[in-house]
């Protein structure tokens, strides 16, 4: 058999992504006379990058580095390991991120026609933002990790201003750059402190330093660790929208076109908990003591900031962004519950990705339903809701499951992850933090059902509008997300089995550091 | 005077500009001389680097961000001069920034400053083109191996052998990263 370079396997859907992007960007100038199917060609180099993933996962399972820098004489061995990696753990973060922007693509479709002169730069640039996102997930470097982050950065400000005759679309976009820029200088100069440390960018070399007992005896090891992972931490939090770095959520949120909000959601999110993961759970454990702290007192800030500030919001878009900042309070809950065990022997980081996995579905089917009514009344305020239950039976009883799930009301996927999380943090030593969890998970049912009873209960002032057509793309993502909540809930075995598989592979080694 | 003394010296007098220079930019009062601070900033950078023993960088620096892009933002700028107003930014939190980072950078400089960091010798080894020593080495096991060659002599050959092995994913990552940007720019800036 002939040898294939590794980048051609195992970076395949990276790759397919750019050519797709390329061609996206281009496609105005080598096709004539049949515009508007840029949207068709992302969906299908999307899908295309979704199958090579799952080819690989299948085919090719366990770890396998790519960009090892081997110079032409170097002995066996001694090779750098890779800048980046394929294992399990970044097929499971490629497929969902893949998955959640087709979905939001799919959805989407329509709300972008008529809006902007500028369809293949958008494609192009959502493209790129899945790049970024799968890089992240298998960044196995600090500087590939920085600049992954950095680049959906970029990507993500640009969608999010991309209207920007919108005067509200632009201030979103200058906020989230601005908070972006001084929170990505922060991460680089924690960086520079681990580098310092170190003496290396390669992410599994610092875990082999970060192991070595006799690190503890160099001396102001403690002073610098505690502000470098502080540091670093601030920078994936930014990415994520804990607080106190969330800020920007709620007005880049509103401002961005729906779609985009969407994305915005799910996407970032996931590849930050995927690079969270990584550094700090898979190869910083034995450092817990130095970020376990910080880290918690981001879950608290987050499940409760996020819930109590969602209740006052109007805007549906605003409140979906607060909520989403409490649901990221709840992921971080199970990666400070560091060796909790939970359902089926889930342990805490299985327990994560799982949440993850219903988080990003149960979220994108909210999303298409937020989109199609903006559609249908111009508008995502709370009074665009009402009277939905007669206009659209389908969106209503759809938006009232996700909702549902998204409170963690059995039998929905939402639930079985929200136990799963509240058991590790049980199990892991972090009681208190399951304990805020809960109640303000309780108070989380407030807001989820002032825009219910909008639905169901709002009369309406201006005589009776007639009914939402709903397209096809909406009714697909929607079903399909349904099915998601729906199936997860029911019937979690495999879901869980895959989230602790995944676990395993990137955090074998967490039961002996766990427990402390 | 030793030869310490005259790095340290060196370090002290472009740190400060670097440092003066970024106050500038964000302390002016119109962009157009925010721009020319930046250029005093990008300055002392590039001293930085001469001090770090990274020559080529620093005439690199000085060639594309000195010469070459600190014009495009001027250009820019006067091109661009009429749209803008000459509000000066300024959200009176100065004072409160100052009270919450002033203990933050000083713990940060006390702990950088009392460190022993595994790599300290690494800053002067370049210059001499020397290797690991047994002391570094068995200050931080596993990290380095005595005789490991920190860098090499030349930099410039240093520099262009690691991006294209160890940084080449970096490297490319670089170039779409840039064409994203540009696209952006486009979009964000065209009617």
């Amino acid at each position: 058999m002939p040898h294939i370079p590794s980048i051609l396997t195992h970076f395949s859907p990276e790759l397919i992504l750019v050519v797709g992007m390329l061609l996206v960007l281009t496609y105005d100038l080598w096709v004539r006379g049949r515009e508007g199917l840029q949207a068709n060609l992302a969906i299908i180099t999307t899908v295309l990058a979704l199958v090579a993933t799952l080819v690989l996962w299948v085919t090719m399972p366990g770890s396998h580095p790519v960009f090892e820098a081997c110079g032409p004489g170097a002995k066996a061995g001694t090779c750098r390991p890779g800048a980046f990696i394929s294992d399990d753990f970044t097929h499971f973060f490629r497929v969902l991120g893949l998955l959640g922007t087709l979905l939001v693509l799919i959805s989407g479709q329509t709300y972008m026609r008529g809006r902007t002169a500028f369809k293949g730069e958008f494609y192009a640039l959502v493209l790129s933002a899945v790049l970024a996102m799968n890089l992240m997930a298998g960044a196995n470097d600090l500087i590939v990790i920085a600049l992954a982050i950095e680049f959906l950065s970029i990507t993500s400000y640009i969608l999010t201003a991309f209207l920007r005759h919108d005067g509200l679309s632009i201030e979103g976009g200058l906020k989230y750059f601005l908070y972006g820029s001084i929170t990505s200088a922060a991460m680089l100069f924690g960086m520079s402190y681990l580098l310092g440390i170190g003496g290396s960018t390669s992410v599994p070399a610092l875990a082999a330093i970060a192991r070595n007992p006799e690190l503890a005896q160099v001396q102001g090891y403690a002073n610098i660790m505690l502000p470098a992972l502080a540091l670093v931490l601030a920078g994936i939090a930014f990415k994520i929208a804990l607080v106190p770095f969330h800020q920007w959520s709620p007005d880049a949120y509103q401002a961005a076109p729906t779609p985009v909000t969407a994305f915005l959601s799910v996407g970032p999110k996931a590849a930050g908990f995927a690079v969270l993961i990584r550094l700090f759970v898979g190869s910083f454990s034995s450092l817990s003591a130095s970020w376990l702290g910080t880290m918690g007192l981001l879950c608290l800030l987050s499940m409760v900031v996020g819930n109590v500030a969602a209740l006052t919001q109007g805007n549906v878009k605003r409140m979906m962004a607060y909520s989403s900042i409490a649901q990221a309070g709840y992921m971080l809950l199970g990666v400070v519950s560091l060796g909790g065990k939970t359902l089926m022997g889930l342990d805490s980081v299985g327990a994560v990705l799982f949440f993850i996995l219903t988080y990003v579905f149960t979220n994108l089917g909210a999303f298409a339903v937020i989109i199609a009514v903006e559609q249908a009344t111009g508008s995502a305020e709370l009074g665009a809701y009402r009277g939905l239950m007669r206009r659209s039976p389908l969106l209503a009883v759809s938006l009232v499951v996700f909702f549902l799930s998204l409170v963690g009301v059995p039998p929905l996927a939402g639930f079985v992850a929200k136990f799963a999380v509240f058991g590790a943090a049980v199990t892991g030593g972090q009681v208190p933090l399951a304990v805020v969890g809960v109640l303000t998970g309780v108070v989380s049912v407030v807001y989820y059902f002032g825009v219910v009873r909008e639905m169901f209960f709002g009369a309406s002032e201006e005589g009776q509008p007639g009914p939402i057509r709903v397209g096809m793309g909406t009714t697909f993502v929607v079903l399909v997300a349904l099915l998601m909540t729906l199936v997860v809930g029911l019937w979690p075995e495999p879901f869980i089995t895959l989230a602790n598989n995944v676990a395993h592979s990137i955090a074998p080694a967490l039961q002996a550091a766990g427990g402390h | 005077m030793s030869q310490q003394t005259v790095v340290q010296l060196v370090f002290g007098v472009m740190a400060a500009l670097s440092l003066g220079g970024a106050m500038g930019v964000v302390m002016a009062r119109t962009v157009f001389v925010s721009a020319l601070w930046l250029i005093l900033s990008f300055v002392g950078v590039a001293g930085l680097y001469i001090t770090l023993g990274a020559g080529f960088l620093a005439v690199i620096q000085v060639l594309v961000y000195v010469g070459a892009i600190s014009v495009l933002i001027l250009f820019a700028i006067m091109l661009t001069e009429d749209v803008m107003g000459d509000e000066h930014p300024n959200n009176g939190q100065v004072g409160l920034a100052i009270i919450l980072l002033t203990p933050l950078i000083f713990l940060l400089g006390k702990w950088g400053f009392t460190a022993n960091w595994p790599v300290k010798a690494a800053a002067i080894l370049p210059r001499s083109g020397l290797s690991v020593d047994a002391a570094t080495a068995a200050a931080l096991p596993g990290a380095l191996k005595t005789g490991d060659a920190f860098l090499v002599p030349d930099s410039v050959a240093y520099l262009g052998r690691v991006l294209m092995t160890e940084h080449f994913l970096a490297f490319e990552v670089v170039s779409v990263v840039l064409l994203v940007a540009l696209v952006g720019a486009i979009v964000i800036a065209r009617d």
